[in-house]
């Protein structure tokens, strides 16, 4: 018992005990007296491995002997014997370096760099400006002006109807059934009865759009039927107000017909849902679209709702034919319509005069060849430039 | 001059400011899309307060019941908090509403109107077996369905190196199919664009052209 733990003993407790701890040397011997235990055979490869000369014939108890006692030198604990030396463990050379076996790819660390960029910028600091794109070679520009110029003498030659008669002939195409088909369904319809027309699309298609509008509206007005007009665009109140105005238009002045602007129906397709929900079976739902979502929003929906199945006409942008053209042929679809063509075709079933839309498709079919035959001559130009750059390789 | 006549010239001018792009990209054609993309998503927001203006009115009114009324404006309510990052998870709540009910709507939607009225009409033209022409479209029409779908499948059917083969072979049949689907939709798109330059030309002649 070391005297500096005696004086810390509280007064008034019993005496220490008069055992003490052995010394270094007592407890040597008595581990001597375990060599007369068996001692254990090592292995041959074992003892290959053992240290050869005399400087290394240590018996096992030099093994056990602790090493030399080292006394704290200085602070707090200065005095002290084995102490564990702290800079042995935790020290660490100069030049260390954390070596992964497995290297990361520099795209990784590319968008690292970036999140890390983006997520410290201070929200204060003035925000990046998009650089301009790189300017086009004169060889683009060429290209590309040239490009324009002949779609546009194209597009000139045939609305200021410079065309002769036998090429235009030429140009005509018979209208396709779907559109027959839509076009016998809304002469079909009687005096009062309620036609749904969904107009879904914005003024960036309205261009296009409002040639099928027309032509259904047309004869909508003619067959003297109410028509509830809606959208689930925000965009799309003023463009119904636009189409019903230009159908008004249409009408004689002794003569009265039920126009209904519905508006604006947020909420996607739930509304959709609801809003045929709560119509009292409607004779026809008319669906006019440019966007694709909010087409089958309308054609799912109705589907769903088993109550009431109202017949389907569809009309879409050419750049929605091939997604609308699936719905066609579907058990509610009454026929359909998809761009200019299906509008200059709805009009030539009718057996009404269409000249601005005969027009416009006239250059419409001059285009479409122009831009093929463009599409061919740059294919064929980079086959063979591929093909010579391939080759001086 | 009328507002139509005015509205003619500035739609005339901003489309050949548009087509300045050909050159290249200029400040101007810039503007001009700032200006396009900008009064959408302005006249969008004024539209979406004029909607819930009426909405607040209403039911201020008394024209709606207050169990309709309510629910709408406490959950749109709720979803202002999404701004502000220590409150965003109230904002969660109406945001599970809007797609749980959404996501609902739309499955059954899908369900009942493409994916089973499209496998019936993929399969119809079985039904008239003693139409030759209309069995044949069927058929190439089921056999070019049946391969566009094994084009996604992500398994390969065993290892055989037979088999391998003939996974390869239907797998190339369906992406040349997928590949004429595609060419068919920029068809359309490129159709759309074409009717859409017709009728910025068609615009800026209207005055000659006495439309």
């Amino acid at each position: 018992m070391p005297s500096w733990l005696r004086h810390l003993k509280p007064p008034g407790t019993s005496p220490l005990p008069s055992e003490r701890a052995p010394s270094l040397e007592e407890w040597a011997g008595s581990q001597a007296g375990a060599s007369e235990l068996d001692r254990a055979e090592i292995p041959s490869w074992v003892q290959d491995l053992r240290p050869s000369g005399d400087a290394h014939e240590t018996s096992s108890l030099a093994f056990r002997a602790e090493p030399p006692a080292e006394v704290e030198a200085e602070g707090l604990l200065a005095g002290l014997r084995d102490v564990l030396p702290a800079l042995s463990l935790i020290d660490v050379p100069a030049d260390f370096q954390i070596r992964s076996l497995a290297a990361v790819p520099s795209n990784v660390v590319r968008d690292g760099h970036l999140w890390q960029e983006l997520l410290e910028r201070p929200l204060n600091e003035e925000q990046t400006l998009i650089q301009p794109r790189a300017k086009p070679g004169w060889g683009w520009v060429v290209i590309r002006v040239g490009v324009f110029v002949l779609l546009s003498l194209v597009v000139l030659a045939a609305i200021l109807d410079f065309l002769p008669p036998t090429f235009t002939q030429l140009l005509a195409q018979p209208p396709p059934p779907a559109v027959a088909r839509l076009q016998a369904t809304v002469a079909d319809l009687q005096p009062g009865d309620t036609v749904i027309l969904a107009l879904e699309y914005g003024p960036a298609e309205m261009a296009e759009m409002t040639h099928l509008t027309e032509a259904l509206l047309s004869q909508l007005v003619e067959r003297e039927v109410r028509v509830l007009a809606v959208s689930t665009l925000s965009t799309g109140e003023p463009l119904i107000q636009m189409e019903l105005d230009w159908a008004r238009t249409q009408i004689m002045e002794d003569e009265a017909r039920e126009l209904i602007n519905v508006g604006y129906l947020p909420g996607g397709s739930a509304a959709v849902a609801q809003f045929l929900t709560n119509l009292e079976s409607p004779d026809l739902l008319l669906v006019l679209s440019a966007r694709p979502a909010r087409l089958r929003w309308w054609l799912e929906q109705n589907a769903l709702l088993a109550t009431q199945k109202t017949p389907v006409g569809i009309g879409s942008s050419a750049a929605l034919g091939p997604l609308a053209k699936a719905y066609f042929d579907l058990p509610l679809a009454q026929g359909g319509m998809v761009g200019l063509a299906g509008a200059t075709a709805y009009w030539q079933v009718r057996g009404l005069p269409a000249y601005e839309s005969t027009l416009r498709m006239n250059a419409l079919m001059l285009t479409q060849w122009l831009t093929a035959g463009l599409l061919v001559v740059g294919a064929g130009y980079y086959l063979i430039v591929d093909r010579k750059g391939r080759a001086a390789e | 001059m009328t507002l139509e006549a005015i509205g003619l010239l500035v739609g005339a001018i901003v489309t050949l400011i548009i087509f300045t792009y050909l050159l290249s990209d200029n400040p101007l054609y810039r503007w001009v899309l700032a200006l396009v993309v900008g009064s959408g998503a302005g006249y969008a927001l004024a539209i979406t307060l004029n909607f819930l203006y009426q909405w607040v009115m209403k039911s201020a009114n008394g024209e709606l019941l207050p169990a309709v009324a309510i629910p709408p404006l406490v959950l749109g309510f709720l979803l202002l908090f999404k701004g502000f990052p220590k409150l965003a998870s109230w904002g969660g709540i109406p945001m599970g509403f809007i797609l749980g009910v959404g996501a609902a709507v739309a499955i059954s939607g899908a369900v009942w109107g493409t994916i089973l009225p499209q496998a019936l009409a993929t399969a119809a033209p079985f039904a008239a077996a003693q139409d030759g022409g209309a069995f044949l479209e069927g058929f190439f029409i089921l056999i070019g369905t049946i391969l566009s779908l094994l084009t996604f499948s992500p398994r390969a059917f065993g290892t055989h190196p037979r088999s391998q083969l003939a996974v390869r072979l239907v797998r190339r049949l369906g992406q040349d199919l997928v590949t004429i689907a595609l060419a068919v939709a920029f068809v359309g798109a490129l159709t759309s664009a074409l009717t859409l330059f017709i009728a910025c030309w068609w615009m800026m002649l209207a005055p000659f052209l006495g439309g």
